[in-house]
């Protein structure tokens, strides 16, 4: 399976990535708020306004994540969104100034585990492959960060790799 | 020579419905949720500073670390008592119920002082007629305090 990296929404502390899968027409993020926007409005409306507060204020400061929800050190990890709130986003956190967001949906009530719902494994486990497969181009030198951080650069356009 | 293979940004994505999403329709629940997320970064730091993590922030504000936890995640809805004692053990202040002074904000005014010689006679009268030239502050009435040259 092959990914595109892109840039969706850049702000003075934060830049926010997603992938799009090969051959699909939308990204992973885009998926995630088509299939939530009618069920949970409030939900994304609350995620959105903490992406605009990461972006432009504070940063992707760890605090404001549910950290270590993928294997150990890849990054993998999940959007607070409010505590009674049903959504969950996966993403992965570069430091405080990039992050990778993924896919995600509703959190049972009552779930415990991730592998409680097949929606959330599913979109969970996709998003520690992604971080993996960058990962390995960062290794192999396909890409590469900007000084700042900010940028994901490559000789590659668009960015695509294998996953 | 190998010719050096440029290096792009990854491409911006746009779409209708990126562009939807990120549109800040309710400012009101906006500021609310900066606000919070301040906060729960304030507090952050006033721990560190304090020099607790957060287990034994936890022990001493004797509450679960899965609460504290929740608290700085910027998500919770605080209680006027939970935030006193968080002042009390942290010294900090989050809480101000004294309303603060309103100071009019007239006009910004840069004025830059230079260290060559002032000019003969009454410098914070040169000064004074250049301020009654921005015929905008005129009303505002603006008062030079004093000048101190060197």
């Amino acid at each position: 399976m092959q990914i595109e990296i892109v840039k969706i929404r850049s702000g003075i502390e934060t830049a926010f990535f997603t992938v799009r899968i090969v051959g699909e027409q939308h990204t992973l993020f885009e998926k995630f708020i088509i299939e939530n926007q009618t069920k949970y409005p409030n939900e994304l409306n609350d995620l959105k306004n903490r992406m605009h507060v990461i972006a432009s204020k504070t940063g992707a400061r760890e605090q404001f994540f549910k950290m270590d929800e993928g294997n150990p050190g890849d990054g993998v990890c999940a959007l607070y969104d409010l505590p009674e709130k049903k959504l969950r986003l996966y993403c992965i956190r570069y430091g405080c100034v990039a992050v990778i967001l993924g896919g995600g949906g509703e959190k049972p009530e009552g779930m415990k585990a991730l592998q409680e719902s097949e929606k959330l494994t599913e979109e969970n486990y996709l998003l520690r492959d992604v971080s993996s497969a960058i990962t390995s181009a960062l290794k192999d030198g396909l890409i590469e960060w900007s000084s700042d951080g900010m940028e994901i650069i490559s000789h590659l356009d668009p960015i695509i790799i294998e996953i | 020579m190998p010719m050096k293979t440029k290096k792009n940004p990854a491409r911006t994505h746009k779409s209708d419905v990126l562009d939807d999403f990120f549109s800040v329709k309710d400012k009101k629940e906006y500021n609310k949720t900066e606000k919070n997320m301040l906060l729960a970064i304030r507090i952050e730091s006033a721990m560190k500073k304090c020099g607790y993590n957060k287990l034994q922030f936890a022990q001493a504000m004797e509450v679960q670390p899965s609460m504290v936890t929740r608290w700085l995640s910027g998500t919770h809805n605080f209680t006027i008592e939970t935030l006193y004692d968080i002042e009390n053990l942290l010294s900090i202040c989050v809480i101000n119920p004294i309303e603060p002074t309103l100071i009019e904000v007239i006009d910004h005014l840069h004025v830059t002082v230079s260290t060559t010689k002032l000019p003969a006679g009454n410098p914070a009268g040169n000064l004074n007629y250049n301020i009654s030239n921005l015929t905008h502050l005129q009303t505002h009435k603006p008062q030079l305090l004093k000048v101190i040259p060197n």
